[in-house]
């Protein structure tokens, strides 16, 4: 059977807002940003974590990439524990080879004072991967294995196009041959028409390296290109989680389906079921009791207002955090095609 | 068919802030004041056209010169250029003779406060909490210590008693020890702003450690606003040197443009030139530097960089 | 039906020290009346330099070089500052990307809308608080007593980007340009100002020229599509046959390369990188990442193309700009 790479359990990061007095100070609230979360990835595989803004999805894949510490829960990378592995120097010197960043902002992830070969070669010097000749060598082969060609490397990060940056950042994050790549909206930021370029560039990568990927994104329409499977989070939690297709094609919880028909599709043809939520998204301040959703879901029930719910499996590896939705209580919804 | 824009111009940082630098007039200008007092002070003490030094600025007066009383400075006698004392001193020699000294201290002193800001700003604004509260805090007592008094006091008690070098040495490091305060303050700053850069996490997740993500990362990030600052600093430098010896505490054993407007002062309203050109000399030469400074701050602005 | 604005050959260039950016290089189109004409590009396409232009906002060292832009009778670009005064805010108005830097947080909400309803129109201050909170009504604000006694910073961003609404609203403008005005909005706040800018056109039949980079936007509420590249136009038309019948290789490109929520498919990727604007492409700017290329099009830039009849006015214009759009058969999704 496949490991799971990747193993969160109930992790929890909440950060104090404290008011500060001349000579004490006071914790007057936390921000939940992330309230319980748990999730695998398992090998070779690509999980997406999607949700708004606030969710708590770049929070929980710093914290499955060792940059921030949980407040409680366990975080399990290949079977072992995280904490014990960042604790010893040469396990987490090891860790830090096999779990690797790409980030939103191709720009502001790179020194704008290194050129891109140095850019490439650093995590190869850092961690005395090769040198001399060998380094050259594998700096040259990383540019290459992302499309870029061998006289970029003498280019420095401003005098690259976005499209460009990112794949320099990508190469980066292979150069230690590292088994899980996370990305943080990595085609957010780029031109449309480079989008497709970065994204297939990804796939092909992940073939070829034989990586498993953690997706974040708010653009549901990438996750579904690129993702095995899906987590939704809502304030600090996954609400669902399932199979790609089923996720699309059968979203149970009401938060995923409002997200479902809100995203605008590029073609006017298709017609949906509008769900309109009504207000904004509450604040991870002071989160709303009982189930985190339930002040904009038109299905709540006095349970739901009272009582949070976990994930349940209610099908074939599709959970749900809800008490409706099991219940069949939620109608289907569906993306409907109108021919004109 | 893929095409791509190739860049001819090289574009590390270090050519493109030159570029930039070479735009700026008031960086070029600065630029050229300053190449033009470096060699005049150089040569200075061998061409003067006379002895000059700090025994015979005293009203002694010296055989080497003939006794020329209130002589018209320009116009009058090219022998003169700058007009001469009452002691009969060549004021155009005085000031060749001293500009060396001035830039040597200004200089050297800025130089020192920098390493000083730099250590402190990095350490304090890298490594945060307790350390930056206790650095801040130290800093904050130098920023708000009366330096001057305190300067005055130190090279009257002192200075008399060290040779020629010791002296520039000693004024160096006094003059140094109150201005990195300041600095140190700022370089912290922009410390805290790389810090905060997205690349540094990427380095941290990278597995770089302290030490190279410090050195290796936020330095050079950081060096920028440093050389500006640099360049403040010795103009800054340069003031409170020629205030020191202006107010008379000067050690006496060494002849600087503050020194010669202290000693001349007393018969201002009677030789007025006496103390006017020294007086240019300071402005020109301060002046150069913050001239230099702006330029160097057009030329590596952060807003600007692309 | 006449058009409401009319863009003809505009043109707007920028001179910088690196050369001379044509950002805006020959651009025409009409928006009609109760019409959402979306103008759709990537970066330097050009199309915020087109905004800027029509309210002749252009920062320097920008010029509107060449053209006209026809609005209510007159030349906008013949206009003098005083007169355009009277038509920026009153008769066209501007909302941006981000509600925060275009509201001030120094003052509440009231403050702002009134000193805007006082500015635009002839109303008193008793007036112009009534009228506050009416406009607040119509962009379906809730609480819209809380809300003017609100701060900026008080209020979500989708509220924000509501309040900059009603003040773009304040003079009763015929055209609202809104540049971007959902990108720094969550998925669910962004369908609901969405949802609002259909019902400000059906209701009280204002154009909007909306500015935009996301082809789901476009598809879901525009009513016209001019699509643009590198400061030029490719294609213009009405959504239907934007999306299903496309003209222009673009445009084809991109709508195969977008992936989309409602199924997987295989993102077809463009080639090449959007070029510099100092130094363009000959002829057509398209043509190095064009699978349909050929030499006319590296020499001849392609000019105006109108397809279809001219003479029903109630049908939007169709116009591309291609040298071979007869010939190719362009696939779609």
């Amino acid at each position: 059977m496949p490991q799971d790479i990747l193993e969160l359990k109930d992790v929890k990061k909440y950060y104090p807002l404290t008011e500060r007095y001349t000579f004490r100070s006071r914790v007057t609230a936390y921000v939940k940003a992330v309230d319980g979360v748990s999730l695998t990835l398992p090998e070779q595989s690509t999980v997406g974590l999607v949700g708004e803004s606030g969710c708590g999805k770049t929070t929980t894949a710093k914290i499955a990439a060792g940059l921030i510490r949980p407040d409680s829960g366990s975080v399990k990378f290949m079977g072992a524990d995280l904490s014990e592995i960042l604790g010893d120097s040469g396990s987490a010197k090891q860790f830090r080879r096999s779990v690797q960043l790409v980030y939103q902002n191709p720009y502001s992830s790179l020194d704008p004072m290194m050129t891109v070969g140095d850019i490439v070669k650093e995590p190869l010097i850092i961690h005395g991967l090769a040198r001399g000749r060998e380094l050259e060598e594998a700096m040259y082969s990383l540019l290459r294995k992302v499309n870029l060609e061998d006289y970029h490397a003498l280019r420095y990060p401003h005098e690259l196009s976005g499209g460009q940056r990112q794949r320099v950042c990508i190469a980066r994050a292979l150069a230690t041959q590292p088994k899980l790549v996370l990305l943080d909206e990595p085609v957010s930021s780029l031109d449309l028409s480079i989008r497709a370029q970065i994204l297939n560039l990804l796939v092909e990568l992940k073939e070829r390296e034989r990586l498993s990927y953690l997706y974040i994104s708010h653009d549901l329409a990438t996750v579904r290109q690129m993702c095995d499977y899906v987590a939704v989070m809502y304030l600090g939690r996954v609400v669902e989680y399932a199979p790609t297709d089923e996720l699309f094609n059968n979203p149970m919880h009401p938060y995923t389906q409002a997200l479902l028909s809100a995203i605008p599709i590029p073609d006017p043809r298709v017609k949906r079921k509008r769900i309109v939520l009504e207000g904004d998204v509450p604040n991870p301040v002071n989160p709303p009791e009982g189930c985190r959703f339930h002040t904009r879901c038109r299905y709540a029930s006095q349970l739901c207002r009272e009582r949070d719910q976990k994930l349940i499996e209610v099908g074939n590896q599709h959970w749900v955090a809800c008490w409706v939705a099991p219940t069949g209580g939620i109608p289907s919804y569906t993306l409907e095609y109108t021919r004109e | 068919m893929v095409t791509e824009t190739v860049r001819r111009k090289s574009a590390s940082q270090f050519a493109v802030a030159l570029r930039r630098f070479r735009k700026s007039k008031a960086g070029l200008v600065g630029l050229g004041m300053l190449v033009f007092m470096c060699v005049l002070a150089a040569i200075g003490p061998r061409i003067a056209p006379y002895n000059v030094n700090s025994n015979n600025l005293l009203l002694q007066g010296d055989t080497d010169i003939p006794p020329t009383w209130l002589k018209p400075p320009l116009f009058h006698d090219w022998a003169f250029p700058f007009g001469t004392t009452v002691g009969g001193l060549d004021v155009f020699s005085g000031v060749l003779v001293s500009l060396h000294v001035d830039i040597i201290i200004g200089v050297g002193a800025a130089l020192f406060a920098m390493a000083l800001a730099i250590l402190v700003g990095l350490v304090s604004g890298f490594y945060g909490r307790v350390v930056d509260t206790v650095l801040m805090r130290v800093t904050e007592l130098f920023i708000v210590f009366p330096a001057l008094l305190f300067l005055l006091l130190l090279s009257r008690l002192l200075a008399g008693r060290l040779s020629g070098v010791e002296t520039l040495l000693f004024y160096i490091i006094i003059i140094g020890v109150f201005s990195w305060a300041t600095n140190a303050r700022l370089i912290r700053g922009e410390v805290l702003r790389v810090k905060s850069l997205e690349f540094i996490e990427s380095e941290k997740a990278l597995g770089a450690s302290t030490t190279r993500i410090v050195f290796r990362h936020i330095l050079p990030n950081v060096l920028a606003q440093v050389v500006v600052l640099t360049s403040f600093t010795v103009a800054t430098s340069i003031l409170t040197e020629v205030a020191l010896f202006f107010l008379g505490f000067g050690s006496g054993n060494i002849l600087s443009l503050g020194e010669i407007m202290y000693l001349n002062f007393p018969y201002m309203d009677v030789e007025w030139w006496a103390e006017l050109f020294p007086g240019l000399s300071v402005v020109i030469l301060v002046l150069a530097f913050n001239l230099l400074g702006d330029g160097l701050s057009d030329a590596l602005n952060p807003k600007l960089r692309e | 039906m006449e058009p409401t604005l009319q863009v003809e050959s505009l043109r707007t260039y920028f001179y910088t020290e690196a050369g001379v950016v044509k950002a805006v290089d020959d651009v025409s189109f009409s928006v009609r009346p109760s019409t959402i004409h979306a103008l759709v590009g990537e970066s330097g396409s050009g199309k915020t330099v087109t905004a800027q232009s029509i309210l002749r906002i252009v920062p320097k060292p920008g010029r509107i070089v060449g053209g006209r832009i026809v609005f209510e009778g007159r030349n906008l670009l013949d206009l003098d500052e005083r007169q355009m005064r009277m038509v920026r805010g009153r008769r066209i108005s501007l909302i941006q990307q981000d509600p925060t830097a275009t509201l001030d947080p120094m003052f509440t909400i009231q403050d702002q809308l009134v000193e805007a309803i006082m500015v635009t129109t002839e109303l008193d201050r008793e007036q112009a608080k009534k009228k506050a909170r009416k406009l607040l009504e119509d962009v379906k604000i809730p609480g819209p007593e809380n809300v003017l006694k609100s701060y900026p910073h008080q209020l979500s961003g989708g509220m924000r980007q509501r309040v900059a609404i009603a003040r773009a609203l304040a003079g009763n403008p015929k055209v609202l340009i809104a540049d971007e005005p959902t990108t720094a909005l969550d998925v669910t706040i962004q369908a609901q100002i969405l949802e609002l800018m259909r019902s400000l056109r059906d209701e009280y039949g204002l154009s909007i020229i909306l500015i935009t980079h996301d082809l789901g936007i476009v598809a879901q509420v525009a009513d016209e599509v001019t699509v643009m590249y590198a400061g030029k136009v490719c294609e213009s038309g009405s959504v239907d046959d934007i999306f299903h019948s496309p003209l222009h290789p673009y445009t084809q490109a991109l709508l195969l390369s977008v992936p989309r929520v409602d199924k997987r498919i295989k993102l077809r990727a463009i080639p090449g990188n959007i070029p510099d604007l100092v130094q363009p492409p000959q002829g057509c700017r398209f043509h190095p990442r064009c699978p349909y290329a050929v030499e006319r099009c590296s020499q001849e830039e392609p000019g105006l193309e109108k397809v279809g009849s001219q003479a029903d006015h109630t049908l939007p214009s169709r116009s591309v700009y291609c040298h071979r759009f007869r010939e190719i058969k362009l696939e779609v999704v």
